[in-house]
């Protein structure tokens, strides 16, 4: 067993009866296609979201299933950071696109989002990666907790692809894409509190905010 | 994936010939315009192929989420259970409604989810 899989183990047994805590790590693994026995840090993200709703079933309340995340995450140390650092994750599949957005929503939780916004930052974060993902092939997303000053969360995506040539058209609302990117990006304008778009030739980079109240 | 679903939903409306299709979104907590698009999508290709569709299950969040972003329901019918969808789809066929020349009850429900 792998040093990181045992740390995985020791968080997991302080919250769960012991013999489902193995269970749930070799079912997680065997979804995200990692090796328990030869875990490394990139893997723990994705197992991380595997297991996720199925810890949502045996740990309550909703607090000591932040603290159990929070602990795990910790242990992947690059990707899933507590609330004082950027969690950043590359899209290069579907998949990705959902790891992207469960974290963007783990982070809602975290700062205390009340209501619809985790959704509505969710949603978000699945609109850019998926803009990402088709449009340019590859690229990342950078979700931030903002906690100096207005308490919030900013949501970076980040591409090398060819840019949005007709921006102006896009945004307008008027043009729709076969694929359905027109919307995607003014869905996104309309749940942020601020949009920011730089695009190139070079690629592009959509910048959003949405603030607690 | 969507393209995955439209193959089975058609397929199973064709093998079945099906009155109705219910799309149950209970279990779905994020709709973006992918999802969106894809919903209109296989309601309208439901409807090429004579079938009312019935959208149940949105989430209380998703609903507003889906609001704020400017989506539209266009053409869809939607309500609060998967009950009450099936009982839609009864009376519309019972009606001899669209789609339903030879009235038979309802019964392709195609479980779709995107977490």
């Amino acid at each position: 067993v792998s040093p990181l899989t045992g740390q995985l183990t020791t968080v997991l047994d302080d919250y769960l009866p012991g013999p489902i805590v193995g269970t749930i790590l070799e079912s997680g693994a065997s979804r995200a296609k990692v090796d328990l026995r030869r875990l490394r840090a990139e893997d723990i993200s994705p197992l991380l979201f595997e297991i996720h709703r199925t810890l949502r079933l045996f740990v309550s309340p909703a607090t000591r299933m932040e603290e159990c995340m929070r602990r795990l995450r910790a242990i992947g140390g690059v990707r899933g950071g507590p609330v004082e650092g950027v969690v950043v994750v590359a899209v290069e599949s579907e998949a990705d696109i959902v790891v992207a957005r469960s974290l963007a929503r783990d982070c809602c939780y975290e700062l205390r989002f009340g209501s619809a916004l985790p959704t509505k930052v969710a949603t978000v974060v699945s609109e850019l990666a998926r803009n990402v993902f088709q449009y340019a092939g590859r690229g990342k997303i950078e979700i931030r907790p903002l906690t100096t000053g207005r308490v919030g969360i900013e949501i970076v995506a980040k591409d090398e692809g060819k840019g949005i040539g007709n921006l102006e058209e896009v945004l307008s609302g008027k043009y729709r894409s076969k694929r359905g990117m027109g919307m995607g990006l003014v869905a996104t304008k309309r749940l942020m509190d601020s949009f920011d778009i730089a695009t190139s030739p070079a690629g592009t980079t959509v910048t959003v905010r949405k603030y607690r109240e | 994936m969507l393209a995955w679903l439209k193959d089975d939903v058609t397929r199973e409306i064709d093998k079945r010939g099906a009155a109705g299709l219910i799309l149950d979104l209970s279990g779905v907590d994020i709709v973006d315009s992918y999802v969106t698009r894809g919903i209109h999508d296989l309601a309208g290709i439901g409807r090429w192929m004579g079938v009312k569709t019935v959208v149940c299950g949105i989430r209380p969040a998703v609903a507003i989420t889906l609001v704020d972003m400017g989506m539209r329901l266009e053409g869809i019918v939607t309500v609060t259970s998967l009950e009450r969808a099936v009982a839609v789809l009864a009376r519309a066929a019972a009606e001899g409604g669209q789609g339903a020349d030879e009235p038979s009850p309802p019964e392709a429900a195609v479980e779709g989810s995107t977490t």
